[in-house]
């Protein structure tokens, strides 16, 4: 069995976008390495330049997803992925409102799924199997942070202060969660910090 | 001359105390915290030590800073009134109680620290007011591996800072000890 799990590139202060959804500051360590490693969004090719270390931990991260579990704001400010998420696998999308166009366009990776967070992490542990669950979204984050279903929390440490933007940890409860560190490592332009949710 | 720090320990989320003020979840290693590697450093180069009233009064009685605090350095204690009561000093540590703004207190400290650092220890309101003056030259953060949930926010209401990274150290207890240069 897998595990259900979010990767996040945040600054200091706990940001993963910038005012107006600028992901530009906490994406810059994607772009700023030697290797390059070519992933593919929808129809397009996006480069992204990253360490021999950032790309391995890419690959790793997308080899063992089998599915991904996301908002229905993420969905939508990433333009649904053109239709094609770069991990490339079923993706799960927690909404009020199902958007029909996507349900009826032919090969379409989305399931929206309109009776919540712990139905949608559900469907997506039974399609990933043996891999893991990705989580993206701030707010489906907290969700799952209060549901108790997040087993790893990877953060992707960018030295910068935003200021504001969309927080990644906020409304996540009142109790206390203790996590055990798992990983502590440099990288270019980046901290990798790995936690796993101690049960 | 010596360096301007800001230093404190955070949760994941970004809290330097519970909801009930209790910062025991961030300092499971008390005990052992005063003989890592980077706290010998910390007290070796502080000359002195800014912090806040809420920060000086978490000692309860204030005389113990004399006899157990890290930091046997001067002590400057930003407050809008001087205690009437002064806690007791001794050869390296001494007390001034700072009544005309954050400016002033590094002013002072950074006077008295020389050629070593001035550490602002916090809480998170002098912190924030510190980095706004733009006499800041480093951040110390560590982060705990916790999601407190609530409590005081370290990092809020601030603007934009571009950060150089100077070292990642990862303690027991799963503390990791984070360095930056405040990019100007």
């Amino acid at each position: 069995m897998g595990n259900v799990g979010v990767r996040f590139s945040m600054s200091l202060d706990g940001f993963i976008a910038g005012p107006n959804d600028d992901v530009g500051h906490v994406f810059s360590w994607m772009m700023s390495g030697d290797t390059e490693y070519t992933v593919t969004i929808g129809n397009q090719d996006l480069t992204l330049k990253m360490s021999e270390q950032g790309v391995k931990l890419y690959k790793d991260m997308a080899q063992s997803t089998g599915a991904i579990v996301s908002g229905r704001r993420s969905f939508d400010v990433a333009g649904a992925w053109g239709g094609r998420h770069p991990v490339n696998v079923p993706i799960f999308v927690v909404t009020h409102n199902v958007p029909q166009e996507w349900v009826d366009k032919p090969g379409s990776p989305f399931t929206f799924v309109t009776d919540g967070v712990e139905s949608a992490v559900r469907q997506a542990k039974a399609v990933a199997g043996d891999k893991n669950v990705g989580v993206g979204g701030a707010d489906i984050t907290q969700q799952c942070i209060r549901a108790g279903l997040l087993d790893e929390i990877g953060i992707d440490l960018v030295p910068v202060v935003l200021g504001s933007g969309v927080r990644l940890f906020e409304n996540i409860g009142d109790e206390p969660l203790q996590l055990e560190s798992t990983m502590v490592s440099k990288d270019t332009g980046v901290i990798h910090l790995r936690f796993r949710v101690v049960k | 001359m010596g360096k301007v720090v800001c230093g404190m320990t955070i949760s994941l989320d970004g809290f330097v105390n519970d909801r009930a003020g209790s910062v025991g979840a961030l300092y499971p290693d008390f005990d052992t915290l005063v003989d890592t590697e980077p706290m010998r450093e910390s007290i070796r180069d502080t000359g002195a030590v800014v912090m806040g009233w809420n920060t000086y009064a978490m000692a309860g009685d204030p005389d113990e800073y004399a006899e157990s605090y890290e930091y046997q350095a001067a002590i400057f204690v930003l407050t809008h009134e001087i205690p009437a009561k002064r806690p007791k000093e001794n050869d390296q540590l001494t007390f001034t109680f700072v009544t005309d703004g954050i400016e002033s207190a590094l002013k002072q400290a950074k006077a008295a620290a020389g050629d070593r650092d001035v550490v602002v220890v916090g809480g998170p309101s002098t912190i924030q007011q510190c980095i706004k003056t733009g006499l800041i030259d480093e951040l110390h953060i560590d982060i705990m591996p916790v999601l407190l949930g609530g409590g005081l926010r370290l990092f809020d209401d601030l603007e934009p800072l571009q950060l150089e990274r100077l070292s990642v150290i990862a303690l027991p207890a799963g503390r990791t000890t984070l360095k930056f240069r405040i990019v100007k």
